[in-house]
């Protein structure tokens, strides 16, 4: 069922995206979160698309709301290509540059390595923000103790979703 | 019957109906030079996605030769012969957005503002929808909507790819669709007979007949009717085909327009694009003086495909 997450629920997890990347929470103030099964998606909304917005959730006709962010809210698994929509300048923590090689590498799916990242900024395991020419391109997941970022592979596979 | 004539990227077939209509269309002469020009390369173009980025520089970098659209903002003519670029990484995190240039221009002459309701009926595969949300800037609300199950999978991943973020995907019959409230804007970029694609799509022609010519008629009035039903006062509505095929153009525009006396059609002005006035007049049947406010994008006359549109307020 596709409803508008609760407020505990969001707080949570604009909570998780501060701590974590520091994306200043009240950039979220203009969306409203929706979740439909794990998979929570923010949605820009004025009183007037508020009213709309919630109509569309009680006719149950819709098929998706606005951009999905979390693929698996209860894990915090960012939507990769979601992800990217957010502007580089919001990320301040956990995240890595790729060059142009290691982001096609990124795309391919391999895993890479740490000490051969120029620009990162990783303060412990989880899931990181993957920088390439000034753009987010995804997400990975940083094993500290392989010293790898794996990357978020569901971005490969959501056109096929 | 068929003729069929070699071109640069494999074959046309224009069927002898076809060509008989486009003569009667242009004349004679005029007939042999659009003809002429389905044979033509047609130049790739592309549109930058202001939702995430502010210019083309990333790929001029990279060595790719652009040149800007002067009635498009941000729309760019791909002169290098490259391959692949709607599959770099760019493009993969929608930086950018490969689309034939005439398909980008309904969604501009919508004119959409950040306040508005818009319902994009026709939605998929979502690059018009795209269009409209960066128009937009992110803001008011798009309802986009497509009939076709299997195309609102690409929907859903063109516009998260491009980072859409003020839209919501519907998937119903457009011509029966209904919403408890009423839209500012609608764009219905009807499905029709793809006349004027044929550079882009060679063998588009290859069904091409005047049965399947008046089925798609049918169905746009089916369309346009429910459009125009779910505009609110004032609002603005713009019609538009990639065909030349009067029937599914000014025919439509004239069953609307006679339906609905509160429907009128608005001047489209586009500066530096070479396009003709709609028609009037079609074999026996004679069309509202008012459709010369329509416009008819000919291949042979610009640099590209072939386009219809129409706006019109709800008064």
């Amino acid at each position: 069922m596709t409803k508008i997450l609760d407020e505990k629920t969001r707080k949570k997890l604009i909570n998780y995206l501060n701590s974590r990347f520091g994306i200043d929470g009240s950039f979220f103030e203009d969306f409203l979160f929706i979740i439909s099964g794990k998979s929570v998606s923010i949605i820009y909304k004025t009183r007037e698309t508020q009213k709309i917005i919630e109509n569309q959730l009680r006719q149950n006709f819709t098929i998706s709301f606005g951009i999905e962010i979390f693929s698996n809210y209860k894990d915090y698994r960012p939507s990769s290509l979601g992800f990217s929509s957010f502007e580089k300048k919001q990320i301040k923590q956990n995240f890595v540059e790729l060059t142009r090689i290691q982001a096609n590498t990124y795309f391919s799916g391999k895993d890479i390595a740490i000490e051969d990242l120029k620009n990162k900024n990783l303060l412990s395991s989880g899931f990181v923000a993957c920088i390439s020419e000034n753009h987010i391109i995804g997400t990975a997941s940083f094993d500290k103790e392989k010293q790898i970022i794996i990357p978020n592979l569901s971005f490969v596979n959501e056109n096929t979703k | 019957m068929y003729f069929l004539t070699k071109i640069s990227m494999g074959e046309v077939y224009l069927p002898k109906e076809f060509i008989e209509k486009y003569k009667w269309l242009l004349g004679d002469q005029e007939a042999l030079v659009f003809f002429d020009s389905c044979k033509t390369r047609l130049t790739k173009s592309l549109i930058i996605n202001t939702l995430k980025t502010k210019d083309a520089s990333f790929l001029k970098e990279q060595g790719i030769e652009l040149e800007k659209v002067k009635y498009i903002d941000n729309a760019y003519f791909v002169k290098s012969l490259v391959s692949g670029l709607g599959n770099t990484i760019e493009q993969n995190i929608g930086l950018f957005q490969m689309q034939e240039i005439s398909s980008m221009l309904p969604a501009f002459v919508l004119e959409p503002k950040e306040t508005d309701i818009v319902l994009d009926m026709t939605a998929a595969p979502g690059n018009k929808t795209g269009i409209l949300a960066q128009i937009m800037n992110n803001k008011g609300m798009i309802v986009a909507n497509d009939v076709d199950k299997t195309r609102i999978k690409t929907l859903k991943f063109t516009l998260k790819r491009l980072g859409v973020k003020n839209t919501i995907i519907t998937c119903r019959d457009g011509t029966k669709i209904n919403f408890n409230f009423k839209f500012d804007k609608i764009l219905l970029d009807a499905p029709c007979s793809c006349e004027g694609m044929i550079r882009k799509k060679p063998d588009s022609l290859k069904t091409w007949s005047h049965r399947e010519v008046n089925s798609k008629s049918e169905l746009q009035k089916k369309l346009i009717d429910n459009a125009f039903s779910l505009l609110k006062p004032n609002g603005i509505l713009v019609y538009s085909t990639c065909t030349l095929s009067p029937e599914e153009n000014e025919e439509v525009i004239d069953f609307i327009l006679k339906k609905n006396k509160n429907a009128k059609i608005q001047e489209i002005r586009i500066t530096g694009l070479n396009y003709s006035v709609g028609l009037t007049k079609y074999k026996h049947k004679n069309f509202d003086e008012e459709l010369k406010k329509a416009i008819r994008i000919w291949p042979h006359k610009s640099e590209i495909e072939g386009f219809f549109i129409c706006k019109i307020r709800k008064e």
